[in-house]
């Protein structure tokens, strides 16, 4: 026969949490405030995005008004227009830097895992300085050092390329996704690969069939910080590119916002947000499974 | 046999299992050599001489580091003063990072969409979202000023942009605001190795919780903290856009970080051997701060 | 294992080879002439280099844009590198510099033989000149003046057919209107700004016979008297209209983004700008009735403008350098200039000044006074000191004319403009 305790001692023993009716309605209200609490975070996050929102759909004069305005008072598509206008060549700007990008994402994805691969699942003398040194490239701006990378690039015929640029970012990808990669493999329980190899699998198709699916997460991860940080960076790209037609969307952006004197033309600026955002977002929509998971193989030990 | 020559690593074949390690390396490290260690190596030797863009260079050893050193008040004051930025965020950046990310463990259907939005500041670039700060809360054009205009508050927006103290609130409100998302996510990996029991334990105790946290959960996290702080400590204090374009330096270049003084050294007034001294120097410091971190790191995981 | 990455480093080769081989974009083809210009210009460049490629056959002119505030980091990375445009157009207080540096051809004995050569805009050939021998052509000219509101001021008790002849006047018209309520601005300029506010209050300084720099001499590399009396006395008016609600807060936060302020909105009394702007104003009139005065000193009589624009010059190393000497004369020559004209950009010929663009009305004619009578600060230093948004001569926008003491912001501009200067001797 069980002994029933008062609900309270029997909480005091087993640390569970007291009578069920109080721990529901506690549990909506505890409910209720997370949802408002939510709410209002999310607002405060979404605000200044809301606002690039409807301040592109502002007409030039309006936008001018002191004090400003909240909403717009008729929407108007003028930024928008001319955003879009060929001669100011946005949509030659998206594509050059989607191929820029692209590429980036790809060798920073490839080089990263093999290195990565290596360098978890290999002793070598010198790993540590082989990391040492990828990993330094975190350590400095690299727009410092622009002038010696030009240098470098037009030994190797690659200035005013697109190509040279994506190299270029990749390299200063790699130190944080060589990072991730490297504890996404190291995350592999040993186990694993000596089944795997028993079973008569080569060291290749033990990375390609075994690890591979294993490390998703951590690949999703490195997509998605080498596309941000490719697809948004300007002063590279301004100082390596000479020709118009291969410039990438933020200079083409930054060229078309900033006019006489300084002067911001804000609801191109809004509206050069909002698009440039839009692929970011597309991206980490889809990776974002693979990505939230991926942080855990990444850190988790 | 077998077991003791692995064991001892001299076997053709570990030896041909560690070249292959290695040689998986070598295509990053390839392009490392290529695209950061060459420059850098010429940027070490740009900084021994005096190197004006246009114009012939002259070796002058050491005197870019002593002027660094001496003459030139604005370097050490734009170093002292990107420190006290990467101290003050680095906590906030951590504990607001930590908040949300047991804020968005919840299981429920809000989850992912709040995880979304308070990740989506993160995705536009820092230039981008300077300009976008910046028209925020300018006191006559800005959405701010907009509500507050409407709600009939007075709300002083000029000190935010031309004070010292309120403008550094004001860029790291922005900061904040724009990467916070990122610690989140990281946090919510690390927390996820935590089993559920400690972090519930935690919850329902109340007063102690925050004892809980500290002596129990961070500690079980400690390799994500120790990478996330890598980064954002690394971050902060090469951080240059968002001052050069909220604050621009005001007042008196009290706000100028150690990088934007670089960017003006090399870009504006295009001596580049000084911005190469600067740049050494800078990067000596965050090798320093990121060994310190990596030492942290030592005894914990699979970690050389 | 080995297999795959020998793979992939073959693969990488040749990725790079390929591009490589890409990237070797066709250098200095004299069926191609290529222009550099600011983002700023690129509209009736690219209008220019239309007409020029249909009056010119077989040729092909490459424009390209390069933003406004990044122009000098390109440029001069690209001259480093002797990687040069045919023709680059870059704005007039950039030239000291570059001529100082050696960057462009030298353009004296071409330009005498152009019988136009003495209608040229003086500011703007000064500011390329060193030694006697000329290094750029003027192009297209932007010079300051006074846009004010006509009907804000009749509202303020102020003659809206009289602009502000001196400093004081100055003051009293920017402290009326900025007395009308409290979204009114009297007076408006971007104090974040180096470049801008020298545009605008630099001529003010220059028509009661001072100066930022002691331009005196010849030098390129002229000093700095920025503690001057005269200055700190222009300073001072400044500050008067801050005091008395004319010039308010707005001016002071303005890094250039939001330039000519709240002009158009009909609550700014006075804004100082250039032709550009008024051709804006022209194309979309505004709500009220415009003024267009020279800047004026602090005497009746005395007025001056920054001759801005830009001006066109040949790189050193041009891929060719003859046809682009033949774009530059054509540039300044009447058809271009006429053309500019129409389009409402202001010409660099004082005889076309006078005739095509003054006869497009009254404003016009007051934009072309004050043209005419532009001038440049010739300096090396122009970014460092004037533009530089951390330099001397925001410093002492800042703290001069919206702080307390302006004498000692006068005195601490002065000591850094002078180690700025000496860095360059």
């Amino acid at each position: 026969m069980t002994t029933e305790l008062a609900p309270r001692t029997e909480a005091l023993i087993t640390g569970a949490s007291p009578r069920r009716f109080d721990q529901r309605t506690r549990n909506r209200a505890q409910g209720l405030l997370w949802w408002v609490g939510g709410i209002v975070l999310a607002a405060m996050f979404i605000f200044p995005l809301l606002s690039a929102i409807t301040g592109s759909l502002k007409s030039p004069a309006e936008l001018r008004e002191r004090p400003a305005t909240l909403w717009p008072k008729a929407v108007s598509f003028e930024a928008w227009e001319r955003l879009f206008d060929p001669a100011e060549g946005v949509m030659t700007g998206v594509g050059n830097s989607l191929f820029v990008t692209g590429l980036t994402v790809a060798l920073t994805v490839v080089l990263a895992t093999l290195a990565g691969y290596g360098l978890a699942r290999y002793r070598f003398r010198g790993s540590g300085v082989v990391f040492t040194v990828i990993l330094a490239g975190m350590m400095i701006p690299f727009t410092v050092l622009l002038t010696p990378i030009s240098v470098v690039l037009r030994e190797l015929g690659l200035f005013n390329s697109l190509i040279g640029i994506a190299l270029v970012y990749t390299t200063y990808q790699l130190p944080f996704c060589v990072f991730i990669m490297r504890n996404s493999f190291a995350a592999i329980p040993m186990e694993i690969e000596e089944a795997a190899l028993l079973d008569g699998c080569t060291r290749a198709n033990v990375l390609i069939r075994v690890f591979l699916p294993l490390v998703l997460p951590g690949i999703a991860t490195s997509a998605i910080f080498a596309f941000l940080n490719a697809w948004n960076e300007f002063l590279a790209a301004l100082v390596l590119l000479t020709d118009q037609n291969r410039f990438t969307l933020p200079i083409v952006l930054q060229s078309n916002q900033i006019g006489r004197m300084g002067t911001v033309d804000w609801g191109l600026l809004d509206a050069g947000v909002v698009v440039s955002m839009v692929p970011c977002l597309i991206i980490f929509f889809l990776l974002q499974r693979y990505y939230v998971a991926g942080i855990f193989a990444g850190a988790a030990k | 046999m077998s077991i003791s020559s692995k064991a001892s690593g001299t076997t053709s074949r570990s030896r041909r299992l560690a070249w292959t390690g290695f040689l998986c390396t070598t295509p990053a490290l390839l392009l490392t050599t290529t695209l950061f260690v060459v420059p850098m190596g010429l940027m070490v030797w740009m900084s021994l001489h005096d190197w004006p863009l246009l114009g012939e260079h002259t070796f002058i050893g050491l005197d870019n580091y002593v002027r660094a050193f001496t003459s030139d008040g604005t370097f050490l004051m734009s170093v002292r003063f990107t420190l006290i930025y990467t101290f003050v965020i680095t906590p906030v950046l951590f504990f607001l990072g930590l908040g949300l990310a047991l804020f968005v463990r919840r299981r429920s259907r809000g989850s992912a969409f709040f995880r979304t939005v308070f990740f989506s500041p993160y995705v536009i670039g820092f230039a981008a979202a300077s300009f976008l700060w910046l028209w925020f809360v300018d006191p006559q054009a800005g959405p701010v000023a907009a509500v507050a205009h409407a709600m009939g508050w007075p709300i002083d927006q000029v000190s935010w942009l031309t004070e010292t103290v309120p403008g550094l609130i004001n860029v790291i409100v922005m900061v904040t605001w724009k990467v916070v998302g990122f610690q989140m996510i990281l946090l919510l990996g690390g927390l996820n190795g935590v089993p559920d029991e400690v972090i519930e334990a935690a919850h329902v105790d109340g007063a102690k919780w925050f004892r809980r946290m500290f002596s129990i959960v961070l500690p079980l996290m400690r390799p994500t903290i120790v990478l996330l702080l890598v980064f954002s400590v690394s971050g902060s204090l090469l951080a240059f856009e968002q001052f050069f374009l909220i604050t621009k330096g005001r007042p008196d270049n009290e706000t100028v970080t150690a990088v934007y003084w670089i960017y003006n050294a090399s870009f504006k007034k295009f001596e580049l051997g000084y911005g190469a001294a600067l740049s050494v120097i800078m990067l000596i410091i965050l090798l320093i701060v990121a060994a310190v971190q990596v030492r942290m790191m030592k005894g914990v995981g699979r970690d050389d | 294992m080995r297999m795959n990455i020998l793979r992939g480093a073959g693969v990488l080769s040749v990725a790079v080879l390929a591009g490589g081989l890409a990237a070797c974009s066709g250098g200095g083809s004299s069926d191609t002439l290529t222009i550099w210009t600011r983002t700023d210009g690129e509209a009736y460049m690219r209008d220019l280099a239309q007409k020029y490629e249909s009056a010119n056959d077989g040729l092909t002119v490459e424009v390209t844009a390069i933003p406004n505030s990044d122009v000098s980091t390109k440029f001069a990375q690209a001259l480093s590198a002797g990687d040069v445009p045919d023709v680059m157009a870059m704005d007039v207080a950039m030239a000291p510099y570059f001529v100082s540096k050696n960057a462009f051809e030298d353009l004296t004995d071409r330009m005498a033989d152009l019988d136009y050569a003495d209608t040229l805009l003086e500011g703007q050939l000064d500011a390329g000149t060193s030694d006697g021998s000329h290094f750029v052509m003027p192009f297209t000219a932007d010079a300051s003046a006074l846009f004010y509101n006509k009907d804000l001021f009749a509202e303020a008790g102020l003659d809206p057919d009289q602009g502000p002849r001196t400093w004081d006047e100055f003051v009293e018209a920017a402290n009326a209107v900025g007395d009308l309520g409290d979204d009114y601005e009297g007076y408006h300029f971007s104090a974040g700004c180096g470049g801008c506010s020298a545009f605008v209050l630099a001529p003010m300084l220059w028509a009661a016979g001072g100066d930022f720099l002691d331009s005196s001499g010849d030098s390129l590399n002229p000093p700095p008297m920025l503690d001057d009396p005269l200055t700190v006395e222009f300073l001072e008016t400044l500050k008067s209209a801050v005091d008395g609600g004319g010039i308010t807060s707005a001016s002071q936060v303005d890094g250039g983004e939001n330039y000519g302020g709240a002009f158009e909105s009909g609550k700014l009394g006075m804004v100082a700008s250039g032709s550009f702007q008024l051709s804006n104003f022209m194309a979309d009139p505004l709500p009220f009735d415009l003024g267009v005065v020279p800047l004026p000193g602090n005497e009746d009589g005395q007025i001056a403008a920054f001759s801005g624009g830009d001006v066109l010059a040949i790189p050193n190393g041009a891929p060719d350098s003859e046809a682009a000497w033949d774009f530059l004369a054509w540039a300044s020559s009447d058809d271009a200039q006429t053309a500019l004209s129409d389009g409402g950009y202001t010409p660099i010929r004082t005889d076309l000044l006078e005739s095509v663009y003054g006869e497009k009305g009254p404003e016009y004619a007051a934009m072309a006074e004050a043209t005419t009578n532009g001038r440049v600060p010739i300096t090396v230093a122009f970014t460092a000191i004037y533009s530089d948004a951390n330099g001397p001569f925001v410093s002492l926008m800042q703290a001069g004319v919206f702080g307390d003491d302006v004498p000692a912001a006068a005195a601490a501009a002065q000591k850094t403009a002078e180690q700025i200067v000496s860095s360059n001797e």
